[in-house]
């Protein structure tokens, strides 16, 4: 008996997916990808992409053994209530810590970006709200919202590097693979964090229609975060050069703000910030919902939806307090927030994987033992 | 600042708490109050510039080492 009765459809799972790791990963990674490895940042991408198809398999294949319950359930099945829990909490917790930075440097791009003169406060409650009345309704609501949103976001995002295309200079490629692998190592870790970020799904295998077609996600997934970056890195590094994308804070906004068609249409960065507040907000209703249905299955609710509207001021406060400036939010996502994405969530499927197998080689001994004593 | 932080919170609590009362839903309302207090509080500390307690600096303490040995200096 599972707290949400809606069902998502694969492809809107998909979405769902790429989607809340696209969101901020487009808005934030490529400058400090650039920062790791330069011209060549382009190649942290398909590595990235590698590390998160195998990832994804791996928790995925941990998802589909209990199609019917999700990752809070299953944890308290294999660790004990206790132990269980715990994880449970860490899970929920980083889903919420994380949050609270998508909604910060979010908010802190549409301060410095398009209007520098309302407070910070006032976006992180409005991208809050919208993120909480997604989540009231459930997750097949803002699933199919996000089935009309993602698609348009990515033809938005291809019809802006398609007129940038003219002003592109290749030449800042070259020369190419200069940058050692250590340096390469540590550019794909930063966009690996983001792929872990998937491990929210877990929480929704149950809700897909036919369950056991989790495993069919991962390919697309991979398959369309690794094209957009790509694309997206490649053409700030054809567009801007290396080393003025790293000087930028938001360098997939300053993209959009250098194209324009011919004489007709420029400066249409405000078309992406329309797109991004749709993104975005969907990708925090989805963490959202993910936290707070995490919680209300640790303390054994019948429903999530009491703990909707609190866990919005928590939220809000959070995002406001745990960064100072601009200059400790970039610090944190380039080196502190992939340790920390890889340890707890991939920490935890693999202490979840490994309970499983030595539990259920557990059982099958005792199977044996009780079929040996049959026998005799 | 703090009126406004008080008016919402009373405003969720008027939403969301008869509702409880009338399913009878025990548990779910203790969580709910729970989380609203917790949620009041930080909301009052931040409106009112008391020390918040911040996750970050306990994650970026807990991985100083690690990121020494990954980042260089």
């Amino acid at each position: 008996m599972s707290i949400e009765q809606g069902k998502i459809s694969k492809r809107q799972a998909i979405f769902l997916i790429s989607n809340s790791i696209l969101a901020s990963m487009i808005l934030i990674s490529p400058a400090l990808l650039t920062k790791e490895a330069g011209q060549d940042a382009w190649v942290a991408v398909p590595i990235a992409g590698v590390f998160g198809l195998l990832s994804g398999l791996l928790g995925n294949s941990l998802g589909v053994r209990f199609p019917g319950k999700n990752i809070v359930e299953y944890s308290i099945d294999l660790l004990g209530p206790w132990l269980g829990r715990a994880v449970a909490f860490l899970f929920a917790f980083l889903f919420l810590h994380t949050n609270a930075y998508v909604v910060r440097s979010f908010g802190s791009l549409l301060v410095t970006e398009a209007m520098p003169e309302t407070p910070l406060i006032v976006f992180n409650i409005l991208i809050v709200l919208i993120a909480a009345y997604g989540v009231y309704l459930g997750l097949e609501v803002f699933s199919r919202v996000n089935e009309i949103v993602f698609p348009l976001s990515i033809i938005v995002s291809m019809a802006i590097v398609a007129m940038g295309l003219p002003d592109m200079n290749f030449d800042f490629f070259k020369p190419f693979f200069s940058h050692p692998l250590p340096d390469m190592l540590r550019a794909s870790l930063l966009l690996f964090a983001f792929y872990t970020e998937a491990a929210f799904f877990l929480m929704i295998i149950p809700s897909l229609r036919r369950p056991q077609e989790a495993r069919q996600v991962v390919w697309p997934v991979v398959l369309i975060l690794t094209v957009a970056m790509l694309v997206d890195v490649g053409s700030l590094l054809a567009l801007f050069g290396h080393q003025e994308t790293t000087r930028m804070v938001f360098p997939t906004y300053e993209l959009a703000k250098a194209v324009r068609l011919g004489d007709l249409l420029e400066r249409i960065e405000s078309l992406v910030v329309g797109i991004w507040v749709g993104t975005v907000g969907l990708k925090v209703a989805a963490f959202y919902y993910v936290s707070v249905l995490a919680f209300a299955q640790i303390f054994n609710l019948k429903d999530y939806r009491p703990l909707v509207l609190p866990y919005a001021f928590i939220l809000v406060v959070l995002s406001m307090a745990n960064w100072t400036d601009t200059a400790q939010i970039t610090l944190y996502m380039s080196r502190y927030f992939p340790l920390t994405a890889l340890t707890v969530l991939g920490g935890s499927v693999m202490l979840l994987y490994l309970f499983n197998i030595f539990k259920r080689k557990a059982s099958r001994e005792v199977e044996k033992d009780e079929d040996d004593l049959q026998q005799t | 600042m703090v009126l406004s932080v008080l008016l919402l919170g009373m405003g969720t609590a008027y939403y969301e708490a008869p509702r409880l009362l009338q399913k009878q839903m025990k548990r779910e309302l203790i969580a709910f109050s729970a989380f609203l207090l917790i949620g009041m509080a930080l909301a009052l500390a931040l409106a009112l510039d008391w020390p918040i307690p911040n996750p970050t600096r306990t994650i970026e303490f807990i991985f100083r080492p690690l990121e020494r040995v990954i980042y260089p200096q």
